[in-house]
């Protein structure tokens, strides 16, 4: 699809509510109505507390034929993914309401690929709190490219300077406090503000690397990339 | 480019004992490489995984990229703003405590911990608060014990404890060490294959000398092929001169241990 029909298209549904709203303002007096549902379902329901008069179109000014429940006062219609305009005429001089619905996905799928899409602006990368989880003991046979990860000054300011906070470089080996209930006694993890990252990668193999936003969200964590691009990279495509 | 100090004029380097008896700050250890013992106070053989020590083959290349991306420890070191040339024992037979602390707080600059400058005199209790020399695989184990304590609590060339600000050992056990590497030394390059292979990991070695009765703490390598095996060894120095540069058999450290990790205060 071109350029110039997707405009069409998308400015279609517009139009069609502008030009049933416009032809019905002169009318006096208002109603109110309840449309359901939210996006991304397949069933359109529209209700007032009057019985009345229904009008449904979908998009391009298909009209659609809605079941009339409840003596009038609610309707309910099942129609493809889209954008539907509803109509209200409720009974005497009250002005008719005009509600826009979306089923399913707001445009139905292309059944081609789009040849030529539209640029979309690129999300804004998350800037993220980066904990790195080592054995220390196997630091010694860590690659070079993965200890520039660890231990490089350089790419500690490349971090930095991406907007990324690293919150360390830590052994796997928490403190431990030794808890007794009764004559058994147990060592438990010291507990701290930073729970969460030493909860993500319990129990899985190391190193390992553990992320949340930095404005706080939550934590995910990963195998340590095997070079500095490599982890960069996984920071910028990331996801909270 | 600083001084080189080799065989040749490495006396420049020497001061004399300053122990309250004119006996050496440093004593050779007493545990056994790879022996109960030293594994009792967290001292792990580099050796255990023989394949992982450097090939001296690959030193040059190594050397090259822990500089250029800055990875030795003498960039953590000096990042984190709490070392400076005044790094000073100033006259006293301490330099087992500056040189173990100046390696914790390196390692704690690798682990990305806080910058937090640490008190030599707070191992002060390992010799009953006397002018004295010490072991380093002794002071390794007192400091895992108990910790360093922060300057904001102990204050330096202070060998009073009363002086110190309470709650001052409570403090120290925030900053201990927890796990080292130990090395031997069969011959110079074994050496140096060891020290390289806890260099490239931004830790540094806490290491003694024989020749100079003296301890203190290696943070780099230098490839230099017009020096004896090719390079010259980078070290934190406690005589108010920062990092020095020795090469040759004098630049091999006769013990040396490797700083891999430091208690983890999750506050």
């Amino acid at each position: 699809m071109g350029f110039s029909g997707r405009f069409t298209d998308r400015l279609r549904f517009p139009i069609l509510l502008a030009v049933v709203t416009l032809i019905l303002l002169p009318l006096p007096a208002s109603a109110q109505i309840t449309v359901l549902p939210t996006r991304g379902k397949s069933l359109g329901s529209a209700s007032a507390p009057e019985p009345g008069k229904w009008i449904v179109f979908a998009a391009g000014f298909l009209p659609v034929q809605p079941v009339l429940l409840d003596g009038g006062k609610t309707i309910l219609w099942e129609g493809d993914a889209g954008d539907y305009a509803v109509i209200y005429l409720p009974p005497g001089d009250a002005q008719p309401v005009v509600q826009r619905v979306t089923l399913g996905d707001a445009k139905p799928p292309d059944p081609q690929p789009d040849p030529d899409p539209d640029p979309q602006p690129p999300p804004t990368p998350t800037k993220w709190q980066v904990a790195i989880f080592v054995e220390s003991a196997d630091l010694d046979t860590m690659p070079l490219p993965q200890l520039e990860i660890t231990s490089s000054l350089v790419f500690r300011k490349t971090l930095e300077s991406s907007g990324h906070k690293l919150l360390g470089v830590w052994d796997k080996d928490r403190p431990t406090t030794t808890v007794c209930d009764g004559d058994v006694c147990r060592q438990v993890p010291v507990g701290g503000k930073h729970d969460a990252y030493w909860a993500a990668i319990s129990g899985d193999p190391l190193p390992r690397i553990a992320i949340a936003p930095i404005g706080g969200g939550a934590v995910q964590d990963f195998p340590l990339p095997a070079t500095a691009a490599e982890l960069l990279q996984l920071l910028q495509e990331a996801r909270p | 480019m600083s001084v080189i100090y080799t065989a040749d004029n490495c006396h420049q380097l020497l001061r004399r004992p300053s122990t309250e008896d004119g006996t050496p700050q440093w004593y050779p250890r007493q545990t056994v490489y790879g022996g109960p013992e030293a594994a009792s106070m967290g001292l792990r053989p580099i050796e255990d995984y023989p394949d992982v020590l450097v090939d001296w083959a690959d030193a040059k290349e190594i050397i090259a990229f822990c500089h250029q991306k800055q990875i030795f420890a003498m960039y953590h070191l000096d990042n984190s703003g709490v070392m400076d040339a005044g790094w000073d024992q100033d006259g006293y037979g301490f330099c087992w405590a500056y040189g173990l602390t100046a390696a914790v707080m390196s390692c704690r600059a690798a682990e990305g911990k806080s910058p937090v400058r640490l008190a030599p005199f707070s191992l002060g209790w390992l010799v009953n608060w006397r002018n004295s020399g010490y072991y380093c695989d002794r002071a390794i184990a007192g400091a895992r014990q108990s910790g360093i304590a922060s300057a904001e609590f102990v204050p330096e060339h202070t060998l009073n404890s009363s002086r110190f600000r309470s709650g001052w050992q409570g403090d120290a056990l925030q900053y201990a060490p927890t796990e080292w590497w130990d090395t031997r030394k069969p011959d110079d390059i074994t050496m140096l294959r060891q020290t390289l292979s806890i260099l490239r990991t931004g830790r540094a070695g806490y290491e003694a000398f024989i020749w100079w009765s003296h301890a203190l703490a290696c943070v780099g390598m230098d490839w230099d092929e017009s020096q004896p095996n090719n390079v010259v060894t980078i070290h934190w120095n406690s005589h108010a001169d920062g990092l020095i540069r020795m090469s040759g058999s004098r630049g091999v450290p006769d013990e040396l241990y490797g700083v891999r990790a430091t208690k983890h205060v999750d506050a």
